[in-house]
């Protein structure tokens, strides 16, 4: 039997590619999205399956939902989005991540993060392992 | 944050480490580097390169990346990772640029302005623990992919 998804960010041009291969998969996919960066369109062909759902929202509210997993990919991702408003891009990722984190520990459920090889900055090994921990600098507009 | 409620709480996270990732449904102006130069060629405007064009990216198909996302979600409990999903095929901006204006047959003239601040001059993932821990490795040729993502912007352009 599918799994009940939560996708944040599910409108979006990573989200939606998401959402379509779970639903594929045999999943119930509820997709969250501010619309920020996200877009109807992106998901427009989907509405119609009946294991689809699309809730408006912003993670930095609270959310409560009855899900088996979690991908949070909400947040913009390009420098252009997530530097236009640099405040609300942080509350994003971190009172965002906060309330998806906490909605992961009261049903202890999984929960992927997208995160971003941006954490590896500007690089002075190449290329990059995991261990590698990275070159930022920590008060520049990409930190 | 993540990694703090995993040892705190125990919480069964998956952190994946996105590289640069391009296809379909990217969003026209979000100053991306494929999605850009797609847009300028297919409009026949100057394709603008930062820098000399000297600096490197690898760059995933979305189609790839979904795939490693959820093989990593469906790893045995306790496996947190991070890990790296992204295409180690590595290209400078320039071949990039020439790549597209050959594949959409374009007339625009590829163009040179100064690097926007912190801009990583090289970046290229290390993919080893996806192979071993997700069996994954992505398939889509960077070619394939740009010619896939082309259609998709000529549709939007047609349609704005």
């Amino acid at each position: 039997m599918g799994k009940s998804i939560l996708a944040t960010g599910g409108a979006g041009f990573i989200g939606s590619h998401l959402c379509e291969i779970l639903l594929h998969a045999g999943n119930e996919v509820l997709c969250v999205d501010n619309f920020f960066t996200g877009n109807r369109r992106n998901v427009a062909h989907l509405l119609g399956n009946k294991d689809f759902e699309v809730l408006r929202h912003d993670i930095t509210f609270p959310l409560y939902v009855e899900v088996d997993e979690i991908y949070n990919l909400a947040c913009p991702a390009s420098p252009v989005h997530y530097q236009f408003n640099p405040a609300q891009t942080t509350k994003t990722s971190v009172i965002g991540a906060i309330n998806m984190l906490g909605l992961a520990k009261r049903l202890h459920i999984p929960i992927l993060q997208a995160s971003t090889s941006e954490v590896y900055g500007d690089p002075a090994v190449h290329p990059q392992p995991e261990t590698y921990w990275g070159n930022v600098n920590p008060i520049g507009l990409r930190a | 944050m993540f990694f703090d409620y995993h040892r705190q709480h125990g919480l069964d996270i998956k952190v994946v480490r996105i590289f640069n990732t391009y296809g379909p449904r990217m969003h026209p102006n979000d100053g991306r580097v494929v999605s850009n130069f797609i847009v300028q060629a297919l409009k026949d405007e100057d394709i603008t390169v930062y820098g000399d064009g000297s600096q490197t990216r690898s760059f995933c198909y979305v189609d790839d990346l979904v795939d490693g996302m959820v093989r990593m979600m469906n790893t045995e409990k306790g496996f947190t990772g991070p890990v790296n999903l992204g295409n180690p095929g590595e290209f400078t901006i320039l071949e990039l640029a020439e790549m597209i204006v050959t594949m959409t047959g374009s007339g625009s003239r590829i163009v040179f302005k100064p690097l926007p601040e912190d801009d990583p001059k090289q970046r290229k993932p290390v993919i080893d623990l996806a192979e071993e821990k997700l069996g994954w490795t992505p398939k889509v040729k960077l070619e394939d992919g740009v010619k896939r993502t082309i259609k998709y912007f000529e549709e939007v352009l047609v349609n704005e």
